[in-house]
């Protein structure tokens, strides 16, 4: 709902050009050949032009224009725990509210409406000699008083959840797009209780006739609610249509507000004899066993046709009435509020004397009061309500004194004949107002068989519009069930789904939207390298620097020099975001053993090695190294995108799988920064920075060593990605700066540079060097040439699943390297790689590229690809096409190592 | 900045947001040790509680002694956070006592604390934590794991009212500012 403000700008929709002359009304002479499920039948043919069908018929059906631009208004999120929600500030729920307070427990009365009351301020009852306003004043007062208790209203519960948790939407302010109070403009809120009580009320049910869709025909509840909240009367001459004691409400309540009744129609055969005393004295006669037929007018009602019904509520032949009129109120009875019920797990039950659904047995802390639980007395309402409250503060009732049972003005006791289908009049019997469903559309899906109320749902429409049936559904079902010759029961209701009303994608999503959609994560470098002038690119929640560009240089210019920079010299470059994890314990190297494939547990002290990580299914879950820092402990390293992920996983053997095994892990990604030190004066720079000369022996390819730097401990790894003598510093995270500056410092004479991450990963590419692209949770080991290091002498988290038939073989995809046959056409990644010939589709792939770069070393295109036969297919040649950007071009498979294929330059 | 009481500081831009209830101090100088049991879990507690000189504390709830706060944050898992240089001494000493009972991880750079204060802070961790941080439920040293929006933290509640420390991986320190700031906006009524 909408409430209306200064400035809201509301415009009419379902008519063209206008809704004084609407061409549209032509629908209403076409109708026959556009029945339920019509465009699946009609608008077959051109199987092309389904799309501008499409857009004429959303037009036609007045779904509304979605908006092009972003939402202008914050939204908030919001947490918290109560002892008792109460939901529905009705008589009932204010009764249980003012109940759970009095016990001394923390209470939260929500109600969607812009103040308590509910359905009282429909009425003008009587409660406890006080109009009913006042008593809602005094209950609100009351409940003001008590500490832990919270009202609020302009608040809807959309859905109720496992243990206990219910979404709330609080519309905070109603203006679209008005910051100027810094406040959000919704909020969504989730609310832990301990116990629930719905007291969501009960909604009334349209009757069923021909023409109930004129303008002036509306709910018996609604006019009342214009009469006595609004003050508004909604016509001048009225005829009440009821099926139940409640329409006589609106009869008096018309009455008392100077509006004509025309008549009074009663599908029931006894009429209470106290209204018919009441009516007579104003001189009306009720027209009981009658029901209305059909109504008629053009742009609004102007009369209505009364016919007596049979037993079966036939309308007879013959016994036409005609009454001139401008308003007319139905009442078909009430169904209970199930929604929050059933989204609770709760059952529901059909209660034949009330006709409705009402609540059964529930598997959460949930109670159901007053007419959500089918009691439609005011009294019986208040007395529920009380009752709930008070079961659901449990045991810590403080107080044992309860207020006494309130004593309500007369009301009969509740009466109904059930009267779903009004036949005999001429004109569309609508059953979804909403959703433009009628019954001539029920009884075909009937006819076609579609005997699942859920079928019907979806194929007719019904209860599918924003109102989600809330007025339509009963009525619905029970009308096929009457076609189908079924009982209500036995059709059965739809499902109750989340949100009760609907709920703007913007509450949904709070803050995380735009830029703050995913928290952002920052090395220790960071600052440096923003002064330095980055280009930043975000990989997963890492911002990285992605090259450092000088002045006047291009993007490009800037990451190949870096490149060549490291290939000539040396380069800097902050790996802080490699995930990092200190494994201790005495049985570490046993977990670790049982954890990776390779024999990462024969490392010893002081050395690291390469490891490979499996999920069970024998797929490669991630590589990295592991490096043994004493016997007891190791500092394993992760690739960046698998970071959180390892960690999950080996917590997870650690808890779960092997729980008795003494070992600890702790994630250090965030407690040091890693610098990588490459290119063949890297030794150089480290030596100075260390203030010593160190050899193969001292620091081998694979060694650890521990050092002292400006007074900051670090720990020096040998280890190379880019391919090129490389030594990876880690340093406790707050010196990062400190020693980074230190290095370019003692390197200046070096011609040092910081490089980035388009650098690094064009020169992993040119020595062949697999990464996130290859590590695509589909290859082995074996896919990517290092089934060598997979150990035969172990059993190890994959082992036995890695030895399926299936992950091995010619057929797999395997990697491969590629460059272009014209060494200069760029290579595309994520391109697809077919068989050189025709590009006429269908094309059938026989591997795609994973990763590319123009190699500032080598000057031409390479790539790396995962391809059918790898490296058995050395010499063929292929096109790598992408659709997308309608390339396509022809490359040759080559051994996927480019640069430096013996590792000598690694090792120098 | 501003350099307040404890060890904290206070940006001028944190002091503007005073205004709307919440205030914001970046903690300074601490030591913060990860211990996390191998098995023997009563000889580690019987070391702890020597060492602190005060009870070891049920999960999710805190001890403090002798310049150390201890955190229970999870199952044989506690955040030894030193507040004074002594402390801090202290703390490396009960390091090495430990260490055949359990890992013990310097996480001194990898965690950062910040200190909130004000009348809206338990609104504003409400906006983005499930745990139960009402007064009569959270209270003073009572410390919990949960996330504010999808940044995981660890939560202690301090003695003063309304006064909480954050501890947030470092990596995540400068967004979840940003995040807490953006919060405050809409708990605004």
């Amino acid at each position: 709902m909408q409430p209306l403000y200064d400035g809201l700008i509301a415009t009419s929709q379902n008519h063209w050009p206008s809704l004084r002359l609407d061409l549209w009304r032509a629908n209403d002479y076409l109708s026959p050949i556009f029945p339920a499920g019509f465009y699946n039948k009609t608008f077959m043919r051109p199987a092309g032009a389904w799309r501008i069908y499409e857009k004429v018929i959303r037009r036609a059906a007045g779904l509304g224009t979605a908006p092009q631009e972003s939402d202008p208004d914050t939204y908030g999120h919001r947490y918290t725990h109560c002892d008792v929600l109460v939901v529905g500030a009705g008589p009932a729920g204010l009764a249980a509210a003012v109940a759970a307070a009095q016990a001394g427990v923390d209470v939260m009365l929500v109600d969607e409406r812009e103040e308590p009351g509910g359905s009282l301020y429909l009425d003008r009852r009587v409660i406890n000699g006080r109009a009913t306003r006042e008593w809602v004043a005094e209950q609100i007062g009351g409940l003001s008083s008590e500490r832990g208790v919270r009202v609020m209203p302009r608040t809807t519960a959309f859905g109720f959840y496992d243990h206990g948790w219910v979404a709330l939407l609080e519309r905070v302010v109603d203006r679209h797009g008005d910051n100027t109070a810094q406040v959000p403009r919704q909020r969504r809120w989730l609310v832990k209780a301990s116990r629930v009580v719905l007291a969501t009320g009960a909604i009334e049910r349209p009757l069923v006739f021909a023409g109930n869709d004129l303008p002036g025909v509306m709910l018996a509840s609604a006019a009342r609610r214009y009469i006595n909240q609004y003050g508004v009367a909604p016509g001048r001459r009225a005829v009440v249509f009821t099926n139940n004691v409640d329409g006589y409400r609106t009869v008096f309540d018309l009455l008392e507000a100077g509006v004509e009744i025309a008549a009074v129609v009663d599908a029931r055969t006894q009429v209470e004899a106290s209204f018919r005393e009441r009516l007579e004295k104003e001189g009306l006669r009720v027209l009981s066993r009658h029901a209305v037929a059909a109504a008629a007018g053009g742009r609004e009602l102007r009369r209505v046709e009364i016919r007596e019904i049979d037993e079966d509520g036939n309308a007879l032949a013959g016994s036409k009435i005609f009454c001139e009129c401008d308003l007319l109120c139905m009442s078909g009875g009430y169904s209970p509020s199930l929604h929050l019920h059933s989204q609770a797990g709760g059952k529901i039950e059909y209660d034949a004397e009330l006709t409705a659904f009402v609540p059964g047995s529930t598997r959460q802390a949930v109670a159901t009061a007053g007419a959500a639980a089918g009691a439609f007395g005011l009294a019986e309402c208040i007395r529920q309500g009380a009752a709930s409250g008070t079961a659901a503060a449990g045991e810590r009732i403080r107080r044992t004194a309860v207020d006494a049972p309130a004593v309500c003005d007369d009301e009969p006791p509740w009466s109904i004949r059930p009267l779903w289908l009004v036949t005999g009049g001429a004109g569309k019997r609508f059953v979804d107002f909403q959703d433009d469903v009628t019954v001539a559309d029920l009884a075909l899906a009937t006819r076609e068989n579609y005997s699942s109320i859920e079928h019907v749902k979806r194929y007719t429409t019904l209860g599918m519009g924003t109102d989600q049936g809330k007025t339509s559904n009963l009525n619905g079902l029970a009308i096929v069930a009457s076609i189908s010759g079924r009982s209500i029961p036995a059709v059965g209701t739809t499902t109750y789904r989340p949100p009760y009303t609907p709920v703007a994608l913007g509450a949904l999503a709070g803050l995380d939207v735009g830029e703050n959609l995913d928290p952002v994560r920052r090395s220790p470098l960071h600052e440096w390298h923003d002064r330095a002038g980055a280009v930043w690119i975000q990989a997963g929640l890492w911002m990285r620097p992605r090259a450092y560009p000088k002045a006047g240089e291009t993007f490009e210019e800037a990451w190949r020099r870096e490149v060549l920079t490291v290939r000539r010299s040396v380069g800097l470059c902050d790996v802080s975001t490699l995930g990092k994890i200190d494994v201790q314990g005495p049985d570490a190297e046993d977990f670790l053993a049982r954890v990776y494939c390779n024999a990462v547990e024969k490392v010893a002290i002081g050395r690291c090695r390469y490891g490979l990580m499996l999920r069970e299914d024998g797929v490669l879950l991630d590589d990295g190294t592991v490096a043994r820092l004493d016997s007891q402990r190791f500092y394993i390293t992760t690739t960046t995108s698998n970071a959180t992920k390892v960690m999950s996983h080996l917590e997870f053997l650690a808890q779960a799988v092997w729980p008795r095994m003494r070992v600890q892990l702790a994630s250090v990604t965030e407690q040091f920064a890693q610098i990588a030190l490459s290119g063949p004066r890297s030794k150089q720079v480290l030596s100075r920075m260390l203030k010593q000369e160190f050899d193969d022996a001292t620091l081998p390819h694979l060694g650890v060593l521990s050092a002292t730097v400006l007074g900051v401990g670090v720990n020096v790894f040998r280890l190379s990605f880019c391919g090129e003598l490389s030594y990876e510093i880690s340093v406790p995270a707050d010196h990062a700066e400190t020693i980074w500056k230190q290095l370019l410092q003692l390197g200046a004479e070096d011609g040092i540079e910081p490089y980035g991450l388009e650098a690094l990963g064009s020169m992993r590419i040119e020595k062949g060097h697999v990464a996130q692209p290859e590590l695509d949770g589909r290859c082995t080991p074996g896919d990517l040439g290092l089934q060598r290091l997979v150990s035969r002498q172990k059993s190890f988290v994959g082992r036995w699943l890695l030895d399926r038939p299936q992950m091995s073989g010619a057929a797999r995809k395997s990697l491969a390297g590629l460059t272009s046959v014209d060494s200069k056409t760029p290579i595309r990644s994520g391109a697809q790689l077919v068989p050189d010939g025709s590009l006429r589709p269908p094309l059938s792939t026989v591997g795609h590229v994973t990763s590319a770069t123009n190699s500032p070393t080598l000057g031409y295109p390479i790539a790396l690809a995962m391809l059918e036969g790898g490296i058995g297919q050395l010499g063929r040649r292929l096109i790598a096409v992408s659709p997308l950007s309608g390339e396509a071009v022809a490359v040759t498979v080559v051994a996927p190592q480019f640069y430096d294929p013996d590792g000598r330059r690694l090792r120098a | 900045m501003i350099r307040m009481g404890g060890g904290f500081v206070r940006s001028e831009a944190a002091l503007e947001t005073e205004r709307y209830g919440l205030v914001i101090s970046r903690r300074l100088q601490v030591t913060v040790l990860s211990i996390a049991a191998f098995d023997d879990r009563e000889q580690l507690v019987a070391l702890l509680s020597g060492a602190m000189g005060t009870p070891i504390p049920d999960p999710c709830r805190s001890s403090t002694g002798r310049g150390v706060v201890l955190l229970a944050y999870g199952p044989a898992r506690w955040l030894a956070v030193a507040e004074t240089v002594e402390g801090s001494e202290r703390l490396r000493a009960l390091a090495l006592a430990c260490r055949p009972y359990a890992a013990v991880v310097d996480q001194s750079h990898g965690w950062v604390c910040s200190r909130i204060t004000g009348p809206r802070c338990r609104d504003v961790l409400a906006a983005g934590s499930s745990i139960d941080i009402r007064p009569t439920s959270f209270l003073a040293g009572h410390c919990a794991a949960t996330a504010l929006g999808k940044i995981s933290v660890l939560i202690h509640a301090l003695p003063a009212q309304n006064a909480f420390d954050i501890y947030v991986p470092r990596s995540y320190a400068h967004d979840l500012a940003g995040w807490m700031l953006r919060a405050l906006a809409t708990v605004q009524n």
